[in-house]
């Protein structure tokens, strides 16, 4: 959080709201029990395992690869391999079926995946210069995006909207909601 | 957002919360009083609960922003809509127990809109209108913490929508009417 003191700059906004949404999503992921995290109750649009991971992972492709066509955080920890989930596909357009049987580890290792993704992602935005931020990237499905307007909406938007869901399912498992 | 112009903090920051608040608004468009009423599960909230803490909230650190009254109070919205007790005519209903919040009764989605599509013009004019120095002022959020203005407009008018729209989303869904996805 910028103090008073110190130039409200579009890097801390964008580096704080990209560490708080992930602080928040790694909370209402850590305590839940496998079952839960892999339950779907009536109407519920997705299991809350499938959401986060989905969130995390997008976040993971957008910085580092369409940025900069590094390796994912996923891919160098080789937690396709290990967790047996697709190499680069993230979620988007996966039939519900398919969404609803994916399988994670546990909780704890979703949620040291989230962190491992926050831990990567905030101090590069913190050094992302105003050309950097201003630059044009390619983000599938948006097409050439300016990279603030890519963290802003793939990372902060995208991973809050999801947050709103988790909310709700959280709800519907009997678990206390995070607020907002 | 491609233009160098068009990335000054104040002007995305309204852009954000124009955008926000818009798609609050458009999840509440026509709905029925049984609609925007209806309790989907037990534990969940109601499409006009939801839609009326969103803009509420926004409301209430808008009004810390500018140092003026609420439009909520301005326009004297809690006794003309029958909610006078306290925690309706000042508070934004966070922390109210679920049974309560359901209890909610708004006059018509359209009045709710009103309130949303007028709240939205304010903020958005305001915060369009802020330079550095404004975004870094310390203000008071909720409790007793203080927080930069850009963080305050980010948190609540921005972040505090999109994550309370994921679930009018999933509620809309659970009524069987459309959802954006995303």
């Amino acid at each position: 959080m910028a103090s008073p003191a110190e130039p409200y700059t579009m890097q801390r906004y964008a580096a704080h709201f990209v560490g708080r949404v992930f602080d928040q999503l790694i909370e209402a992921v850590a305590d839940l029990t496998g079952e839960e995290l892999h339950a779907l109750p009536a109407g519920a649009p997705n299991t809350i395992g499938f959401t986060a991971w989905h969130v995390f992972r997008s976040a993971d492709n957008v910085v580092l690869f369409a940025f900069e066509r590094e390796r994912t955080v996923w891919m160098r920890e080789g937690l396709h391999e290990a967790w047996g989930l697709p190499k680069v596909a993230q979620g988007t357009g996966m039939e519900p079926a398919e969404a609803a049987a994916l399988r994670l580890p546990g909780a704890a290792a979703l949620a040291d995946y989230g962190r491992a993704v926050r831990d990567e992602l905030v101090p590069r935005i913190e050094a992302m210069s105003d050309d950097y931020l201003r630059g044009i990237s390619r983000v599938v499905p948006w097409g050439d995006v300016p990279r603030l307007e890519a963290i802003g909406q793939t990372v902060i938007v995208h991973g809050s909207q999801h947050l709103g869901e988790i909310a709700v399912v959280r709800r519907m498992l009997g678990r206390d909601a995070p607020l907002f | 957002m491609k233009t160098e112009a068009t990335l000054s903090t104040s002007g995305m920051l309204a852009r954000a919360t124009g955008r926000a608040l818009g798609e609050t608004l458009a999840a509440i468009d026509g709905l029925s009083a049984e609609q925007l009423h209806a309790v989907v599960h037990p534990r969940a909230n109601t499409l006009g609960w939801i839609a009326w803490h969103v803009f509420r909230t926004a409301d209430l650190i808008g009004g810390r922003l500018s140092g003026e009254p609420e439009l909520w109070a301005r326009r004297g919205y809690a006794a003309a809509w029958g909610l006078p007790s306290e925690s309706w005519a000042d508070g934004n209903g966070s922390g109210q127990p679920t049974e309560v919040a359901q209890a909610l009764r708004v006059p018509s989605a359209e009045a709710l809109a009103e309130y949303g599509r007028e709240l939205r013009a304010e903020l958005t004019a305001a915060v369009g209108a802020l330079d550095e120095a404004e975004l870094a002022r310390p203000i008071r959020g909720f409790g007793d913490r203080e927080l930069p203005a850009g963080d305050a407009v980010h948190a609540f008018f921005v972040l505090h929508t999109i994550r309370h729209q994921g679930e009018l989303n999933v509620t809309r869904t659970l009524l069987d009417l459309p959802a954006p996805g995303y």
